[in-house]
């Protein structure tokens, strides 16, 4: 479901935090990948430095040991010494030189002619010799039970052209291990090397020498070269204790040694990542800020909306009053200019609305007025005028007379109606005979519906029909509603008039085949001065409800336009013994 | 190199590679008490690894563990020379010198549940002695059960030597070898390792650590990364030149002691070209000892400018001592032709320092050749004199009892036929020394003696270096060894040790 925000404040902040943060993630994306790429591209090349300077240092002090032990060969080959001269030269040269455990001068058969060594030599002529450096075989290192790398160089001899022996000594190489000690990037990086059939020989993490004792192959290492595939000098791996590692590697010239500079990349990284969490936070504070500023900004710009809508709500509550005061000086305050200006146009309209409505209701008054008194004024004055001539016989006399308080009864009655609009007047319940009061003043109507054509069809329960009501009451409301249809009927129509008994209710139901009145107009048929005569006040319906609703009954209207309508009054009904005295 | 406390005569307290392979037997006579129960505790694990021949050397040196674990002495001897109260609760002697009273530490017992007794102490002792004592042992009149708990020596003269040579091993007599008091006793012995348990009823309180295997290796390199790896816990020797690498992991703690031996050119005196004590001075001289130490030694070792140990309490900087002065003995063109003997199965070490002064000696006019032998050939050839050197490695300290073993004229390990009335004199100055100051004033006048009629060739004190695990916290007090504080080890706080062997 998608989530609305509904307040124009949030909309600003977040449109503010989205201008802002578009940015600022890209720009930390691009801040962090440079960062890291920058950080890691130096380490690298800062680590590559150190291995390949390693390597040449290596690489040096292995072949200058190895050309001191041919420059040996060739002064003990060129000078003519005898044995013991060259036995003492071998014993002092160890001693020169001490990282040469043992020098040994042997034949071609290999055979040891003289050696440094007190007793028998204990090394011979190497027959695994790997590496080739300047002429001078190189056996593989091994570590000696000084616990330090040992290596047999052997120098080969010719003499005119031909095999004369080899001058075989064993080297230590505890320097390279010291060179390789020395070398410490940051607190855990450390250096390596690796032979070139994947022996480790050196390894400058002092709790990792065992692994030199127990020569440890290697290859799995990413940066070894077994097969002779070219290898990138970097690469970050996890090696077997589960740490990331940044390794570079560089060659040993001629030996074929790799020089690994590893240093776990947490530590490798530790500046730009405490850089990368500082932009972060930056970006984060920025961000805050920028949700901070959208917010107040936001609050700010829509105040005026606030404002006018405050000002909406309560003019919409009926305070015509209400007006606002905004001095932004842009287009709120026009608007708010506009608003005031509508609320006093409004004020003006309703006083106006309300004095038509009063002219209105006064003019429909007053022809109501003029209508239902007029007629029987008029026929007051007409039955007055002529019982003041001589010539009207005594039957005719008491017929005008007759007449006369007829119409002086209804001009009573219109009193009545109008005093009990301002002022109702209190329903007296009594045991009614609802067919007796209906007929009463059916029977008192027949003479105005034969004037106007209708006739009047009466239709009674066969028992009588006893409730709880007030027979004057109750007989204006049968008057008004007969006198309704019959206004509504035109000539020749008929109005039906008909008690039922529906269970323990009673209904009366007058019935007319007049013009029916509009569907949009009859639910307000009911309500004070509303008709759908041309004249009157528009009161009779709306008392007639009043008085049914006094007595618990209910009073409901169904028309058709253009074939009539039907208004039927229904009331609890009374008990057996009760009717029998509403009968009685 | 590996040294030994037993050889010809027992007893006596000579630290030479040649006497490896008389201890095969000792060390192979020694039989299990039984298989060690499988029972949880903390096990520390010694590595012993030894180049060829690695037998002779391995056997040897498990003894020595093994002998200095389970067996002690009435008294020891501080890195100073001064006695300590070790299975002798105390010691008292009359002023004339001639009674010296010793009360036994009580509620001591020896491992197999019997109480040590001052008769089972005197008939230990008066076996033992006469051995480890030499001619001094003549200085005893009686050995007697003196009290319920103490033994007395009656002497014939004052002998400050008895009291130096009460630190004998107390060992019970019978089959089973190495049966003493210590706070570890053998358990089980198989040809991969020796088992040893802590001594329940040890009179100082049970050791914490529960055992001790000693593991053999054919080499140093071997058992240094067993214990890289976490299978060993102390590397019983470690090679002075591994010393650098090693110092800086951070899992091993290395531990160097100088030790009260000295590497030194044993001279034959009896032999014609070597009888002139000037010679002898001047061949002293020839050696730049600082030079050794350097060259042969890398800087761990001291210069031995005499034959007194220069941590004794009595020694005196201000004596007369060797100092490198050279100048020629003979000419080059007839120069003195010595043969230098060393033992085949020794370390590299030795040969490097033979070959270091065999430069040095040749710039004075003597030649030294260097002979590689074997051990029983080496031994063979002491024993009758057929030598004009022995370049050795020899306990001269920490009291003046080792020096009158080899230099008194009867001292039985005075192979070079060594005897002058002035240095005798001078030993007896000391052995019967009545205080303090005689004693040192009778030190001097050995030194100024020696100096002046040197027996040997004197070149530097050794040092030694053992390596443990962090997982262990050990007692150490400077200038011991700390194998010999091994009964007061813990684990370290947090180590996981137990079932780990």
């Amino acid at each position: 479901m998608a989530y609305k925000i509904r307040h124009i404040a949030t909309r600003f902040a977040l449109i503010f935090v989205g201008a802002a943060l578009l940015p600022l993630i890209i720009f930390g994306i691009v801040s962090i990948l440079s960062l890291r790429t920058g950080t890691r591209d130096s380490i690298v090349a800062g680590n590559l430095n150190v291995a390949a300077r390693a390597a040449a240092a290596i690489r040096g002090y292995v072949s200058s040991h190895s050309d001191m032990l041919k420059a040996l060969a060739a002064d003990l080959q060129n000078t003519g010494l005898d044995r013991s001269q060259q036995d003492r030269i071998l014993k002092n040269w160890i001693l020169e030189i001490p990282r040469f455990r043992e020098i040994t001068l042997f034949d071609e058969t290999r055979k040891p002619l003289v050696t440094s060594r007190v007793g028998p030599p204990r090394i011979m002529v190497p027959t695994d010799a790997a590496v080739s450096l300047g002429g001078v075989s190189m056996s593989p290192i091994r570590v000696d039970d000084d616990l330090l790398p040992t290596t047999v160089f052997a120098v080969p001899l010719t003499q005119l052209g031909q095999p004369a022996g080899w001058l075989v000594g064993e080297f230590s190489l505890e320097e390279m291990w010291r060179m390789v000690d020395d070398i410490r990037i940051g607190a855990h990086g450390f250096a390596l090397v690796v032979a070139p059939d994947g022996t480790l020989v050196a390894h400058g993490d002092p709790d990792k020498k065992a692994l030199v004792a127990q020569a440890r192959n290697m290859k799995g290492h990413p940066l070894v070269d077994l097969a002779g595939a070219s290898l990138p000098a970097s690469r970050e791996f996890v090696d077997e204790d589960g740490q990331r590692q940044l390794a570079v590697a560089a060659q040993i010239q001629d030996l074929g040694w790799t020089v690994i500079v590893e240093q776990p990349t947490r530590e490798a990284y530790a500046t730009a990542t405490a850089l990368q969490k500082q932009l972060l936070i930056a970006i984060g504070l920025a961000l805050l800020l920028m949700i901070a500023v959208g917010l107040r900004f936001g609050r700010r710009f829509i105040a005026p909306i606030f404002t006018l809508k405050g000002a909406t709500e309560a003019v919409a509550a009926g305070d015509l009053d209400s007006r606002v005061t905004i001095t932004t000086g842009d287009e709120f305050t026009d608007l708010g200019n506009a608003f005031n200006s509508m609320a006093d146009r409004l004020v003006e309209l309703q006083e106006n609305v309300k004095r038509q409505e009063r002219q209105a209701m006064f003019g429909r008054i007053a022809a109501g007025l003029v209508h239902d008194l007029s007629h029987p004024i008029q026929n007051i004055g007409n039955s007055t005028r002529l019982l003041m001539r001589d010539d009207v016989d005594t039957e005719s006399r008491e017929m005008f007379h007759r007449t006369i308080e007829r119409e002086l009864m209804t001009l009573k009655r219109f009193m009545d109606d109008l005093r009990n609009v301002v002022k109702p007047k209190p329903i007296e319940r009594f045991p009614l005979e609802v067919n007796a009061s209906v007929a009463e003043i059916v029977e008192s109507m027949h003479a105005e519906a034969e004037r106007s054509g209708i006739a009047i069809e009466t239709t009674y329960a066969q028992d009588p029909l006893v409730i709880a009501g007030d027979r004057f009451a109750l007989g204006r409301v049968y008057r008004n509603l007969i006198t309704n249809a019959i206004q509504a009927t035109a000539a020749g129509g008929r109005v039906s008039i008909a008690t039922v008994r529906d269970g323990d209710y009673v209904e009366i139901s007058v019935t007319d085949t007049g013009t029916g009145i509009p569907a949009d107009r009859l639910s307000k048929v009911f309500d004070d001065f509303v008709t759908t005569k041309r004249r009157g006040l528009g009161l009779g319906l709306a008392i007639s409800k009043r008085i049914v609703e006094q007595l618990d009954g209910t009073i409901t209207v169904e028309s058709e336009v253009g074939r009539g309508t039907s208004f039927t009054l229904r009331f609890p009904a009374q008990g057996d013994r009760t009717t029998q005295a509403a009968a009685s | 190199m590996i040294g030994l406390n037993k050889t010809l005569p027992r007893g006596c307290q000579i630290e030479i590679t040649a006497v490896a392979a008389l201890l095969i037997a000792v060390a192979g006579c020694a039989q299990s008490n039984g298989a060690a129960p499988n029972r949880p505790g903390t096990t520390l694990s010694i590595g012993l690894g030894f180049g060829s021949p690695v037998e002779q050397n391995l056997t040897a040196a498990f003894q020595r563990v093994v002998r200095n674990q389970s067996l002690e002495g009435l008294v020891y001897f501080e890195r100073d020379g001064r006695p300590r109260p070790w299975l002798a609760e105390g010691w008292s002697s009359s002023t004339d010198g001639l009674t010296l009273r010793l009360k036994l530490r009580p509620g001591v017992t020896f491992h197999d549940g019997q109480s040590v007794t001052p008769s089972h102490v005197r008939d230990i002792l008066e076996k033992s002695l006469p051995e480890y004592l030499g001619p001094a042992f003549r200085d005893i009149e009686r050995i007697r059960v003196s009290d319920p708990d103490a033994i007395e020596f009656s002497l014939r003269r004052r002998s400050t030597f008895l009291l130096e040579g009460l630190d004998v091993l107390i060992e019970q007599s019978g089959d089973t070898p190495s049966i003493g008091t210590g706070p570890f006793h053998v358990t089980n012995r198989t040809s991969d390792e020796v088992e040893m348990q802590a001594n329940e009823n040890y009179h100082d309180g049970k050791p914490e650590i529960d055992r001790i295997v000693l593991k053999p290796y054919t080499s140093s390199r071997s058992a240094w990364a067993d214990m890289l790896r976490g299978r060993v816990d102390m590397l019983y020797e470690v090679g002075i030149d591994a010393l650098d690498s090693l110092e800086s992991a951070t899992q091993v703690k290395i531990f160097a002691f100088q030790r009260p031996y000295a590497y030194l050119l044993i001279l034959n005196v009896r032999k014609p070209d070597l009888q002139d004590k000037g010679l002898r001075r001047a061949l002293n001289s020839a050696i730049d000892r600082d030079a050794l130490v350097a060259e042969a030694l890398n800087n761990h070792g001291t210069p031995a400018d005499g034959p007194i140990w220069p941590s004794h309490w009595a020694y005196r900087p201000d004596l007369p001592r060797f100092s490198f002065a050279p100048r020629p003995v003979r000419p080059a063109s007839r120069p003195l032709r010595v043969t230098c003997l060393f033992n085949d199965a020794s370390h590299e070490r030795i040969e490097r320092i033979g070959l270091t002064i065999q430069r040095q000696l040749r710039a004075v006019g003597v030649e030294l050749e260097l002979q590689r032998v074997s051990t029983d050939q080496i031994f063979g050839r002491l024993q009758s004199g057929d030598f004009d050197a022995v370049l050795a490695d020899a306990q001269l300290g920490p009291t003046l009892r080792p020096l009158y073993q080899f230099w008194h004229s009867g001292g039985p390990y005075n192979w070079g036929g060594f005897s002058r009335p002035e240095v005798d004199a001078a030993f007896d100055q000391v052995r019967s020394a009545s205080d303090d100051s005689a004693y040192q004033a009778a030190v001097a006048t050995v030194q100024r003696a020696i100096i002046d009629d040197p027996p040997a060739i004197f070149l530097a004190w050794g040092e030694r270096l053992r390596a443990v695990s962090i997982r262990f916290d050990v007692h150490e007090e400077p200038g011991r060894d700390i194998l010999s504080t091994l009964g007061l080890w813990r684990p370290a706080a947090g180590s996981q040790l137990s079932s780990r062997n």
